[in-house]
This record gives C-alpha cells, structure tokens and sequence, in this order.
C-alpha cells in the first residue's frame, strides 16, 4: 500500500507534513507562476533532498497545461530533473511526454484519462501508472486497471478543470502579488454547492471521501492511494494521511473516520464522480443516502 | 459603381480561393435538407454521430442518414464522435467509426486512445476537446495518426501557425466559446449535475453564473485574426437554426473575401 499527494513548495515540505505519505509529488501543477513552486524549478534540489534523506519517493510534478513557448524552460527544467535522484515524472501534457528519456512517468489527472485505450497508449510511451480523470466511475476504473496501475485519490477537494490563465488575475482583475492572492482558494457559492478556486483551476468545495470504502478499494486490490491537497496546509496533510493510515491498520473504524475527516472539510463531504451521481453529493455505504 | 465592382472582383477572388480549398468553411448540418441550404457557403460539414456526439440526440444522425448525406453532396463530410465513451462501449464506439470510414471524409474525435485506433481506418481530426494549445502536443498527435486539429479559442495566432507547422488547423469563427476553462479539461458541469458535459455532450455552462467567462467568438477582428493565422478550416458552429449558420458562412466568405 502507498499513499501519496502533492506538496507545492519547500516551505510546505515539512516533515510533520509528509510523514505519513510514501509517495511526494513535488510541486504544483496548475500555475508555474505560483510563489516556490517546485513545479517552475523553484528549489528542485532541496526538495528531493530532504524527501530523498526521509526514504520516500518523489516525482516532479510537470505543469499541466503549457503553451508553445512554456516547452522551453520545461525542457530545461526537466534535463536538470533527470539529473536528481528522482523516481520520475508526473506528466499532465501529451506533448511533454517525447521529452522524457530516462525516468518513469506517472499521468496525472489533468492529462485526462478517460479509456483503456488511452491507458494502453500512454504505456507505449513510457507510463507506467495513471490517474483517473475525475468524472470515471469505479466500475470504469477497474477496467483500466486492467492495463495499467492506478492512482486512486481517496481524499480532499477535486480539481474540476484547468485553465492556462488565472482567475484572480486576469479574469477578476484583482490586485496584489500571487503570494498574497493564491495563498488560500478563494470560494464560490450557488444554491446547494460550492466550489473554490486556486488560481488557474477551480476545486470542489466538497471534500472527496471514501474512508467508508477503503476496505473495498483494498479487496478490489487497489495499492496507490491519493489525497489532494492543493493549498492545504500541514495540519490537513498530517492529519487526514494519519486517519487513512490508522483505518487501513485497523486501528479505528469507518463511522471514527468519516467523523474526524468531515471535521477537516469546510463544507463536507461527497464521493466525487465514483458512483455515477453528480460529484457534489455524499452516499453513505451504510444509509445510501446523503449525510 | 468602382466600389461594386471591386466587390464582385473581390468575390470572385474569394471563390477562386476556395476552389483552390486554401481556406474551407465548414458548417454544422443534421439532415440532407440543410446541405441544401448551405451548399453554396460550405465547403464541409459537420455533424454527430447518433449515441456518440458532443452534441444533444436531436442534432445527431444515424448511419442511414449519413448515406444520405453522402449522396447528396460531394463536398467534404465530417463525422463527430467526440463524446468520451465508457470505457465498456470502447469496442462499441471503434466499430461504428468503421461502419462510416467509407462514407466520411474525416471523424472528429477526443479520446487520445480511439484517436490512435481510429486513425488506422481513416482520417481523424482532433475534436476541441482535445485541447491542443502548442506545438509540441500537435506533434504527439501527428506521431499517433491525426490529420487535422480544431483549436480552443484560446489559442493565439501565432501559435496556430506554429501548430499550422505541424497539423491543418482548424478554428471556430462563430459561436459561442467557452473560455472560462481550457476546453475539454473541465468537469465543473458534473460536479453540479448528473450529467457529464463530456458524456452526454451538452454543457450546461455552471462557469457563466459565476465567473460570466463564457464569450462570444464571433467579432470582426477575431475572424480577420483567424483567417490570417495559417488555419486551413474557419468553423461555424450553431446547430439549431440552419439559416443563422448559413448567415454566418456568408458572412464569413465575404469577411474572406476582403482579407
């Protein structure tokens, strides 16, 4: 079993943040722009350090959605990663793909990933495990599992697009630095949901849980987990990580961990896409119905 | 009278150069009838394919009526099947791509992996949903077979010349774009909903309520910019009402036609 998530900056690679996880995706793949973001080279060597010297594994997480003339600095940036002792790459680009020559290559969830037949194709070029897009249900996700490993997120809001300019910034036209403007999501409402924005995606305002199915999810003989964390801090990350742990050791129950993590959620709970319903809503295993 | 002849020359201009197809209108149909209509402001169409469309079941089209179509016109035809499938119907969706290879000039698609299949039987462009922004995933998608590109509104002139370099281009000069997103890496729409925009191909926009990011292509600059970018295809999109599309194309060839 391995759990893994994302940390966008050095500053946020504690030790209490991490502790718990195996995997570290360094970096943040939404916005190069984003302040010490490890995805831009910000701090590259440092970060695989200090993950490398707590035995852990690490992929440089690869912005999503570059342009053109992005393919530049990337190129660079990924010849010095290559260089590192990293594990591999998580890729978002089909067209990053080609520039990758000597590490593995993990898709993330922006490179969406919605057949077996994509899966197929990513692993002629080198990938060696995927993140499902967001929308598939948990019966799609097993036939794709078929092909390839797959990262299965677990916990914490869902991205629900991605955009190549910024919210705050070129749509809002809000003033102030990235630093001051991206720190924390920035939160929408209308009538039943919320949903939040980091700057060039927006995020559910409801927290995927699935604490109430980890025990199928294991039988189903699902190893890699996930747990998104754009913009959260070490608290959630030490937190929530501790809670899937201890539950999957068997040491506290389903209800114990539905209740701690709901704790952490600002608006609640939901099980995204994984069973055909409209993302925002929470199916209780034991109710069948929302809580 | 210098100034309407210089408009007649100018047409005439425009026609001569869509008969040498550097630059193509294509039109979004449903039935032979609208290929009536548009015929003379065309030079392709457009539609979907019945259960796998981007489009709503009342814009969609069956095998029997592709035939249809196939006889009633020699330009070119081009066959959507831009819904993401399930990944059950995969098989399902490849086939029915087959059942029409012979009818169609080119089927639109937007999965990475059907893309690569289909590619074997016939000419594949890349749906919008694709979402190809630059030059480097233009070549991935050369390297698995595709033949042509329909870009996100986002994409810049130049970088359309640089995809230009690699793929034909496609662009959308009327219509209304959404922005907000890149285009085909968003499912805000089943987040609030049940029904994936992806899916069931018509999105209910939950981005124009809260943001108003959703915008009008269709202005006067924005075509000018496009039809000088190196793009090979102008879209006019607008199922629903076949005299507005056609409207539009007039409206676009005579943009041409001065450009």
């Amino acid at each position: 079993m391995e759990l893994a998530t994302h940390i966008a900056t050095v500053k946020t690679l504690t030790d209490r943040a991490i502790k718990n996880f195996d995997t570290i995706y360094l970096g943040d793949p939404t916005c190069p722009k984003f302040p010490g973001n490890i995805s831009s080279g910000n701090d590259l060597d440092r970060a695989v350090d200090r993950v490398k010297k707590l035995g852990k594994k690490c992929y440089l997480s690869l912005y999503a959605v570059p342009r053109t003339d992005d393919f530049k600095w990337m190129e660079t940036l990924i010849e010095k990663a290559e260089k590192l002792p990293i594990d591999g790459f998580e890729v978002h680009n089909m067209g990053l793909l080609r520039l990758i020559k000597s590490k593995d290559i993990h898709a993330g969830l922006f490179i969406n990933l919605y057949t077996k037949q994509t899966a197929d194709l990513l692993k002629q070029f080198g990938t060696s495990r995927v993140f499902p897009n967001p929308e598939l249900a948990l019966e799609e996700i097993d036939i794709i599992k078929k092909s390839v490993q797959i990262t299965m997120p677990i916990n914490g809001n869902i991205p629900l697009g991605i955009s190549d300019h910024c919210f705050f910034i070129d749509e809002l036209k809000m003033e102030g630095s990235c630093e001051t403007l991206c720190r924390t999501p920035k939160w929408l409402k209308q009538d039943e949901w919320q949903l939040g924005n980091i700057g060039r995606a927006p995020i559910s305002g409801y927290e995927l849980c699935m604490a109430e199915y980890m025990s199928d999810l294991l039988k189903s003989n699902y190893q890699f987990f996930y747990i998104y964390s754009f913009r959260r801090d070490e608290v959630y990350l030490e937190t929530a990580s501790s809670i899937y742990r201890d539950l999957i050791e068997g040491k506290i129950d389903e209800i114990y961990a539905v209740r701690e993590l709901s704790m952490l959620a600002k608006f609640g709970l939901c099980n995204g896409y994984f069973f055909k319903q409209s993302g925002y809503k929470y199916i209780s295993k034991r109710n069948k119905e929302a809580i | 009278m210098g100034y309407k002849y210089c408009i007649i020359v100018k047409y005439y201009y425009y026609l001569s150069m869509r008969e040498n197809k550097s630059l193509e209108i294509v039109s979004p149909i449903c039935s032979v009838e609208d290929i009536k209509v548009l015929e003379n402001y065309s030079d392709g169409f457009y539609f979907g394919m019945a259960g796998f469309s981007h489009s709503s079941k009342s814009f969609e089209i069956d095998k029997r009526e592709i035939e249809g179509l196939r006889k009633a016109t020699s330009k070119k035809l081009y066959c959507a099947f831009n819904r993401m499938p399930y990944t059950a119907d995969e098989e399902l969706l490849l086939k029915n791509i087959a059942s029409v290879s012979e009818l169609v000039d080119a089927v639109i698609i937007q999965d990475a992996g059907l893309i690569n299949s289909a590619a074997r039987l016939l000419p594949v462009h890349l749906s919008v949903g694709v979402s190809v922004i630059s030059y480097q995933e233009a070549v991935f998608y050369k390297n698995i077979g595709a033949s042509r590109v329909i870009v996100p509104p986002s994409v810049m002139p130049d970088e359309i010349a640089a995809i230009s370099s690699v793929l034909d281009v496609e662009v959308f000069v009327s219509g209304n774009l959404c922005r907000a997103l890149q285009m085909g890496k968003c499912w805000w729409d089943s987040y609030e909903r049940k029904s994936s925009a992806k899916r069931f191909g018509v999105c209910s926009k939950p981005c124009k309520h809260i943001t108003g990011l959703t915008v009008m292509g269709d202005d006067l600059e924005f075509i000018k910019a496009m039809i000088s970018s190196g793009a090979k295809s102008l879209k006019v999109a607008g199922r629903g009402d076949i005299k507005e599309v056609a409207e539009n194309c007039k409206r676009i060839g005579g943009i041409i036609a001065w450009n």
